[in-house]
């Protein structure tokens, strides 16, 4: 009778102590894991159970957009030239970019000159009952489709008596530079990169061709990059000029990578 | 059975030991500390939208995923922005074309697989554009079902996901009525707005505030009377989305319409 009773307990006893072993362990393992401060905190038992420390993690990112406060101590000319535009409402970094360190990091901020930055507001839409109704707005289809509104708009003085044809401002036009260079401006036509001025790579033509003879051409990444500047990790340290071909831009006309080592031409 | 004294005092300390163990996990609480935990604070973030001010230009959009680090190009966004459309015949249209990040530069709608739309503008009786973000609910729904402790309330009313915590199950993207959050593409983890936590503790307004030239997005301090933004809520007449899900949302609006769900 005894002996019958121990070899009951004994297959009752021998899984319950498994269980016990194993819930011992899993105790000791959130012992390990949990960190201390996960537990109850503020604001209540209900939404309140995390771990401590996760609010600073949340607190202590490093800020991006300074605001136009940050930029008004060096740009204080620009600054200045905005104001009481209509314009002067736009933070300067939703044109120029993040700031984040600048100057420091970045060095200069890449400034999107796009059509599109600009038909965020003024591609006309006819909404009544929508602010966007009340703004100054164009058909971006058949308002000079091919150039970019900076090139007769300044976007720090918007208003039309600001408005300056592309000469005004000391520059020339595209169309200055095809009565020599016929065939470079129609190569450049239909390609993406229609809307550059040809003086923003080869530089100021002032008198050209008297004075000065030749121009300039900047040939670096720093220029390509000023407009293209989700390419900077792209096969960095060479010229962008060895594959891309600026004038006929599109990816159709690829040059080969040369191989490493050899000299950009 | 009988049971010798030996055999009893075995197995009283074998059971007692076994209760023990587990209760050893549980954390008592003080009635004290429960009260302390409720007790009352003196900031809570809250967002005021005023869509009758909203050009659906999306600087606030590219803003927000810039400052918070969301891939730009992923159609993924911590707040968003809708575009409405009511034609004279009764029929309404929305749509959100990467969630309004390079804002709206065409009358087409974009309806996803659809295509899209073009619609006469003298047929439309009203049109208008929502900003959306997460609204900081009272009662976040999203914070109840996480099974593991990594999304929480903030004592000034934020909720916010322990990213070292998350084990990136997904109930609380389900749970949200608000469609406010979404896996992070390349932490793996949940996502949201923080109302810019970083910023708002700092002193500076949230990214997507200070992006908006209309000043269509505001944040401040509820618990403050003095501050804008309370006097709007609390003074004028504001909306809210979903209310009758009971969540409490805290992101109020100026000028809702019916349609807007």
């Amino acid at each position: 009778m005894r002996r019958e009773a121990r070899q009951v307990s004994r297959h009752v006893w021998r899984p319950l102590v498994v269980v016990v072993v194993i819930v011992g362990l899993l105790l000791v393992f959130r012992q390990i894991y949990v960190p201390d401060d996960f537990g109850v905190h503020e604001p209540s038992y209900a939404y309140g159970w995390y771990r401590g420390k996760s609010i600073g993690d949340w607190k202590w990112i490093a800020t991006k957009y300074q605001g136009r406060e940050s930029c008004a101590p060096c740009h204080e000319k620009q600054v200045d030239t905005i104001s009481g535009m209509p314009h002067a409402i736009i933070q300067c970094e939703n044109c120029h970019g993040p700031a984040t360190d600048h100057p420091d990091d970045p060095k200069t901020l890449p400034i999107d000159h796009s059509r599109e930055l600009c038909l965020r507001c003024h591609a006309k839409l006819e909404y009544p009952s929508s602010a966007r109704g009340g703004l100054r707005g164009v058909d971006p289809k058949t308002h000079f489709p091919d150039q970019a509104c900076s090139e007769c708009h300044n976007p720090h003085q918007p208003t039309l008596t600001n408005l300056q044809s592309p000469t005004a401002s000391g520059r020339h036009g595209n169309e200055y530079c095809r009565s020599c260079h016929q065939q470079q401006v129609d190569t450049v036509e239909g390609q993406p990169h229609a809307i550059v001025y040809c003086e923003s790579c080869h530089g100021k033509a002032r008198d050209h061709p008297t004075d000065p003879p030749k121009l300039t051409i900047d040939r670096t990444r720093a220029l390509c990059v000023k407009c293209h500047v989700d390419k900077w990790g792209h096969n960095p340290g060479r010229a962008c000029i060895i594959c891309h071909d600026p004038h006929k831009s599109s990816l159709q006309f690829l040059h080969f990578l040369p191989a490493e080592g050899e000299a950009p031409q | 059975m009988t049971m010798s004294r030996r055999d009893f005092l075995k197995k009283t300390v074998i059971v007692a030991g076994g209760v023990l163990v587990p209760v050893a996990a549980l954390e008592i609480l003080s009635p004290a500390r429960l009260a302390a935990l409720k007790a009352d604070k003196n900031v809570r973030w809250v967002f005021l939208v005023d869509t009758e001010r909203c050009v659906g230009c999306g600087f606030c959009v590219k803003a927000c995923k810039l400052e918070n680090d969301v891939p730009y190009d992923a159609n993924a966004s911590r707040t968003w922005v809708e575009r409405y459309v009511l034609t004279k015949d009764g029929e309404f249209h929305a749509d959100s074309p990467e969630g309004g990040r390079d804002g709206y530069i065409t009358p087409e709608l974009d309806l996803n697989e659809s295509g899209t739309l073009t619609i006469d503008p003298a047929t439309i009786d009203k049109a208008y554009f929502v900003p959306k973000l997460c609204n900081q609910c009272d009662h976040p729904p999203c914070v109840q079902v996480c099974p593991v402790g990594a999304t929480y309330q903030t004592p000034d009313g934020v909720a916010l996901v322990d990213r070292t915590w998350c084990i990136g199950c997904g109930y609380c993207i389900m749970a949200c009525p608000y469609g406010a959050r979404f896996f992070h593409p390349e932490y793996h983890t949940a996502e949201k707005c923080t109302f810019c936590y970083h910023r708002i503790n700092e002193g500076l307004p949230s990214a997507c505030v200070q992006a908006c030239p209309f000043g269509a997005r505001q944040i401040g301090n509820l618990k403050d009377p003095d501050d804008p933004v309370t006097k709007t809520i609390t003074h004028e007449r504001v909306s809210v989305l979903k209310s009758e899900y009971g969540t409490k949302p805290q992101v109020y609006y100026v000028g809702l319409d019916w349609q807007v769900r």
